[in-house]
């Protein structure tokens, strides 16, 4: 059975046993099934299209949806709201495909064999508007120059020389496509599309505000979104979980699935928390704070919808109400905070429980004989006497009688001998020392429900906390289904299952969302603009999609794929549309009159991270590093201040600044931590995103500030200096040979002639790590191809 | 068969379609073919927020004519006390000692502050400092500031108020960002998207500080706005921008290093015409080398005569006072250059003006530290006729109470607090709003941020209701969605 659909097969289950089956259980994964009596799941609800049985149906259809009264009928044309279109092809060949679809010339004269290309520039294109024309198609890349794109765009590195030369090399046609599989087959790959995401839920190392402290956890998130990314799960199961994989595991986790199952809710956890608000009698607020700040967060990351705007009224344009807000905020609203939550597998767990019970059992073993040196005082014992007993001589611990020894244990201990005293210090210290070997068993930062505890969630007026009106029910946005959400609590009770109700619903193909927006997110970052260039927003005040059919082709793509992200990404950058040049913005289309398809490259300069990533690969700096806790840059003092907390340091050592040794430090930037009132202030100039609100898009500035970093910054001359120190050693005086290893190194190629000559004539006067310094700052080194 | 391009292609055709692209750079740049990019007279196109993403920082013509140019805006952070200052309440001195009087706690109790009592003795405290009148304007300021007491009939003082969290950070963000929650857009940052600065060779948004404010980064942030807009931090002693000089085997042969590497980008824009993200780029390099000498020139302090040292404190032995007077001199440096938003924080060590516990031996010390650096400031721009075109705000996140907390201090309070502007068009000597008759909380026009941020962004001649940037399907400005601000009244000349 494919994944996608599950949720379809699990209505009949539902329908006809009463039982509810994730998706998961057909994925070869452990069951767990909470119990879901309702007969009416959401999926058949989005499905029917039909209001039946008393309850109010989409507001596409149904008069008497609240949406088509409050708005009059109006906004329901927004282009979202249409289920997926199907009748976009599908990824199979064009042969295959209905006679529909004319045969379409391609640059060669020949026919566009990939689906993509045939919407893009498919003549005519029968899935347009006839008023619209389909793009111009443009060259392709070279293929040095594809290949660094592929390697950029999927692992966020560049290739070495050499790694080009050898593709330059093959002649296999399939080579392109051999690159593809191995790239994202590489590790490098989810650390890099990790960011993606991490970006889109505002991943950030600390609470923010005053205090700002660190999550010391935080980064288990992280690596399981890298691990998500590197597995290629499911996309629809990556939502699951991250709103409510804990239905999935019971007790502790029993194996590295259930492990990130439970990870994977650190997704609730990682909005900004004022924690000092407690001091000033304003937890009310902070409360609040967090579940508009979830709402709006997972709508916007995983719908492209902008809940945030009917936080204080009725949408302004998109067909949402101002209670739509709140129901969508009803399915958070018994969400704690769970910092203390043990991972550790259930194997492991034993393993640990054993470990401290051997130490433990060490530790009473010496407390009893330090116990025993000190007990005999209070019988006047004579203290040599005790000392020649064998100090192993075992022994049970001794209730102290407070009648006859009023003495205190200190007391004591100065009355012994010498050698006892010498003993008993030696047990002490070994007690410490064990005490250190006692295994603390890894937490993670997460959410978890306390269904005892559901904050009553009412409609607040201007969205104020200080003006509750009426209470509202968990609802999914009313103009598809303005019915409470049938949410059924699970058995065990740990939970609400409120969570789990809302993922299915967004983790469906029915939805008209959830793949629309991520395919767009994908497409986004290998071409550098969205298909829909409001990735968060696909409401009426977001752009339309640019070209639709082509949106649809990808979600049907990802969805027919069971979900994969890896086979989507396959499918866009194996088309001719991913390997064109780049093309210059154009800002009006030209043709007056027409109507044209944009589907063009823009010229990406590479994200902070990845600028400082290349630098340090092309000096031969970069580190491995898989996962575990951030990496701390050695930052100055001075630099440290801008959040005077950071001077306040603490004993739970959450405020300070805690730099990583020296041999850490060049490990890719996805590792760096990400404080939220202490940005690193290089990646912040190269336009690190604000990291508390959800980022749908990197911005790339053009300052002069970014100039004197990359120029001026001393790990960057350090890198550069290492390098030429490196290349010094191999080629000693032979300056042609140098500056030929340098161009190799960094820009990946070989210097033209009259490059050459400049550079040979260059260093004459000046050093060979200036040199690399100047080719570091190219802007052929800092664009993506 | 030719690749279809058909629509682009030569480099005038492409500036055909965007004639003000980069426009404007050409002067002094080496690069030869930036010539053909210039094209004269194109700032004035340019209305307020109409930002070419590559020359983020060119000139914008405001919605109106503008009273102010620049703004220096000093913070002070943590919340010094308004009775303490210059919310003169002479009632305290009689209350002395006693709980609140019950009407003013009953409407502290009914109003979004009632929490201001929380972590508070029901006890008044009165000012340990005196107060006396100053200027034709008879405004009350206490022995804190005799060197500001001398320029009261150049303030305005509001003494009303308000902000919506009685928590540092929060408060700190609305009074930066006009939100509570982190990740907007600050002043700063929403004044330069809106009108570029005046200095090309300096950036347009500086902050200035030792410590930074209380809640870090997020309140002089860029938040949503390009980040081009994020501010640049100045050191007022040393290299004054972090990274602006070549490291030391790097520095005698820059200039040659940058002619190569603008020679090798040439060539690859020569491949790659029409680009004008390379253009933009190569122009940065050319940007950065004359901020280079432009940030250090400004940052040179000690070119300024010994008499505007002492002026501004900046001859004094504290190390304290030194630091915060040379700040001063550095923001009027800076706007005088042409520098659009300058942000000047008071803050040497971690509390601030937070006094929780003994007040008085907090507030005297940092008044005395800040006191000749405000007032050697406002003298100094008045002197040189900077002060008709430089807005000086000075302000904190809140007050603190009259009730006394812990040991001789106080709590803070958003209830009501004072705030005062000068200069940039802001009518001098008057005094807008009051708070009830212990200082607690505003009672005679109750001011939130938001109107403060109407009241500035006027001055520089922008409609604040259209200063706006469309985030997630909203149109975001700093002055809140809801359209309820308006700029303090009266106080505008």
């Amino acid at each position: 059975m494919k994944n996608h659909s599950l949720f379809t097969a699990v209505a009949c289950v539902v329908g006809c046993l009463g039982l509810m089956m994730l998706s998961v259980a057909a994925m070869g994964r452990p069951i767990y099934s909470p119990p879901d009596s309702t007969a009416r799941s959401q999926t058949d609800a989005a499905q029917s299209d039909v209001a039946v049985g008393g309850t109010i149906g989409s507001a596409l259809i149904d008069p008497n949806n609240p949406i088509r009264q409050l708005f009059e009928g109006e906004r329901l044309d927004l282009w979202s709201l249409r289920p997926i279109d199907l009748n976009t092809p599908s990824t199979l060949p064009l042969r295959e495909m209905a006679p529909a679809a004319p045969p379409v010339e391609s640059l060669d004269g020949g026919a566009w064999q990939h689906p993509v290309d045939q919407l893009l520039f498919g003549l005519p294109s029968p899935w347009l508007h006839s008023s619209v024309e389909p793009a111009l198609p443009n060259d392709a890349l070279d293929r040095r120059q594809l290949l660094q794109r592929l390697f950029l765009d999927l692992t966020g590195l560049k290739p070495s020389f050499e790694e080009v030369e050898d593709f330059l090399a093959q002649t296999d046609p399939t080579a392109e496509e051999q690159w593809v599989d191995r790239l994202l087959a590489s590790p490098a790959y989810g650390e890099h599309w990790a960011r993606l995401w991490l970006d889109v839920v505002r991943y950030s190392d600390s609470n923010g505000f005053d205090w700002d402290e660190f999550r010391k956890e935080a980064w288990r998130y992280r690596d399981f979104v890298v691990r998500a990314f590197n597995s290629d799960m499911p996309y629809d199961t990556f939502l699951t979980l991250q709103l409510a994989g804990d239905e999935w595991v019971e007790g502790t986790p029993k194996n590295a699935w259930e492990q990130d199952a439970l990870l994977a809710t650190g997704f609730l956890r990682l909005g900004p928390y004022d924690n000092a608000a407690k001091l000033f009698n304003e937890q009310d607020r902070a409360r609040v704070e967090v579940l508009s700040d979830l709402t709006e967060t997972t709508a916007a990351a995983m719908l492209g919808l902008t809940l945030s705007c009917c936080r204080c009224h009725d949408h302004k344009t998109d067909p949402l109400s101002h209670a739509d807000h709140f129901r969508f905020r009803a399915f958070f609203a018994a969400t704690q905070f769970e910092d203390a939550k043990s991972i550790e597998l259930d194997s492991t767990m034993a393993e640990i429980e054993s470990h401290n019970a051997r130490v433990q059992s060490q530790i009473e073993s010496l407390r009893s004989e330090i116990a025993k040196r000190l007990e005999p005082l209070k019988a006047s014992a004579g203290p040599e006497t005790q000392a020649n007993e064998p100090p192993t001589a075992p022994s049970p611990p001794v209730a102290p009688d407070a009648q006859v020894a009023p003495e205190s244990e200190e007391q004591r201990f100065e009355k012994l001998s010498e050698t006892d005293r010498a003993v008993v210090d030696a047990a002490r210290t070994r007690i410490q020392e064990l005490q250190q070997e006692l295994r603390q068993p890894s937490v993670a930062m997460l959410m978890v429900d306390n269904p005892d505890a559901i904050d009553s969630i009412r409609v607040l007026d201007q969205g104020d906390h200080h003006r509750p009106r009426e209470e509202v029910q968990p609802g999914f946005p009313s103009v598809l289904d303005p019915n409470p959400a049938s949410v059924r609590k699970p058995i065990g009770g740990k939970s609400t299952g409120r969570r789990l109700a809302l993922a299915r619903w967004i983790a469906s193909p029915d939805n008209p969302w959830t793949a629309r927006v991520i395919v767009n997110r994908v497409w986004l970052h290998l071409f550098g603009e969205g298909l829909v260039a409001t990735p968060n927003d696909f409401g009426i005040s977001g752009a339309p999609p640019n070209h639709q059919p082509l949106l649809d082709h990808l979600a049907r793509t990802l969805i027919e794929s069971g979900w994969s992200i890896k086979a989507l990404q396959r499918h866009i950058v194996t088309s001719h549309a991913y390997r064109m040049r780049a093309l210059p913005f154009e800002p009006v289309q030209s043709d007056a009159g027409t109507n044209r398809v944009s589907a063009r490259h823009s010229l990406r300069r590479m994200s902070a991270e990845q600028l400082r990533d290349a630098v340090l690969q092309v000096c031969g700096r970069l580190q491995h590093r898989s996962g575990g806790p951030p990496v701390w840059p050695e930052l100055s003092m001075e630099i440290l201040q801008a959040n005077p907390a950071v001077l306040d340091d603490n004993e739970t050592k959450t405020k300070g600044w805690y730099p990583s040794p020296e041999r850490d430090q060049s490990v890719r930037s996805l590792y760096l931590i990400q404080k939220r009132t202490l940005r690193l202030p290089w990646m912040e100039t190269f336009d690190l995103p604000e990291n508390t609100v959800s980022c749908p898009k990197r911005e790339a500035s053009m300052v002069a500030t970014q100039s004197l970093s990359l120029w001026n910054a001393p790990w960057v001359t350090t890198a550069a200096t290492d390098l030429a120190d490196r290349l010094a050693i191999e080629f000693g005086s032979d300056v042609e040979s140098m500056v030929h290893a340098l161009f190799r190194r960094i820009l990946i190629r070989e210097p033209n002639d009259e490059e050459l000559q400049q550079c040979c004539r260059y260093l004459e006067r000046r050093r060979l790590a200036e040199l690399a310094l100047v080719l570091i700052n190219t802007n052929e080194f800092a664009f993506v191809p | 068969m030719p690749p279809r391009r058909s629509k682009l292609g030569p480099r005038s055709q492409i500036l055909g379609g965007r004639r003000d692209f980069l426009g404007g750079l050409g002067c002094g740049l080496g690069s030869v073919a930036w010539h053909a990019l210039s094209a004269p007279g194109w700032a004035q196109d340019r209305g307020v927020g109409d930002m070419d993403p590559l020359r983020p920082y060119a000139s914008r013509r405001p919605h109106f004519p503008a009273t102010a140019k620049s703004v220096i805006f000093l913070f002070m952070v943590g919340g010094p006390s308004q009775v303490d200052t210059f919310d003169y309440k002479p009632a305290l001195i009689e209350l002395d000692g006693k709980p609140v009087p019950s009407s003013i706690r009953q409407a502290l109790a009914n109003s979004s502050h009632a929490n201001v009592f929380h972590g508070c003795e029901d006890m008044l405290m009165k000012s340990p400092f005196g107060f006396k009148q100053h200027g034709q304007s008879g405004t009350w300021v206490s022995d804190l500031m005799p060197h500001l007491a001398g320029h009261v009939d150049d303030l305005c003082f509001i003494h009303s108020m308000q902000a919506e969290s009685n928590n540092h950070a929060p408060a700190s963000y609305q009074l930066h960002t006009g939100d509570v929650r982190a990740g907007k857009a600050s002043l700063g940052s929403w004044i330069t998207y809106g009108l570029g600065s005046e200095n090309s060779d300096l950036p347009g948004y500086v902050v200035l500080f030792d410590a930074g404010p209380l809640g870090g980064a997020a309140n002089y942030s860029n938040g949503f706005l390009p980040p081009a807009f994020q501010p640049t931090r100045f050191r007022h002693s040393g290299p004054p921008v972090n990274d602006l000089l070549p490291q030391p085997h790097f520095r005698d042969g820059q200039r040659e290093s940058l002619d190569l590497l603008q020679s090798i980008n040439e060539r690859h824009r020569d491949q790659n015409l029409g680009f004008l993200e390379l253009d933009a780029r190569i122009a940065t390099y050319e940007l950065a080398y004359r901020m280079q000498s432009a940030a250090m020139h400004v940052g040179q302090l000690d070119d300024e005569p010994e008499h505007i040292h002492r002026l501004y404190g900046a001859d004094d032995t504290e190390p304290r006072t030194q630091s915060f007077s040379r700040k001063c001199l550095m923001a009027r440096r800076l706007v005088e250059r042409g520098v659009r938003f300058v942000q000047v924080y008071d803050m040497p060590d971690k509390d601030g003006w937070d006094a929780h516990d003994r007040l008085l031996e907090n507030h005297q010390p940092r008044a005395q530290w800040t006191d000749r650096g405000v007032a050697g400031l406002i003298a100094d721009l008045k002197q040189r006729g900077l002060l008709e075109s430089t807005l000086v705000v000075w302000a904190s996140e809140f007050g603190r109470t009259p009730m006394v907390q812990g040991k001789l201090g106080r709590q803070h309070n958003a209830a009501g607090f004072t705030v005062w502007m000068a200069g940039g068009g802001i009518r001098p000597g008057m005094h807008v709003g009051a708070t009830d008759e212990i200082g607690l909380m505003a009672v005679e026009r109750p001011t939130p941020f938001r109107d403060l941020h109407a009241t500035i962004l006027t001055a520089l001649g922008i409609d604040y209701e259209r200063l706006s940037f469309e985030i997630s399907g909203r149109d975001e400005r700093i002055t809140g969605v809801a359209g309820t601000a308006k700029p303090i009244e009266g106080i505008l000349s």
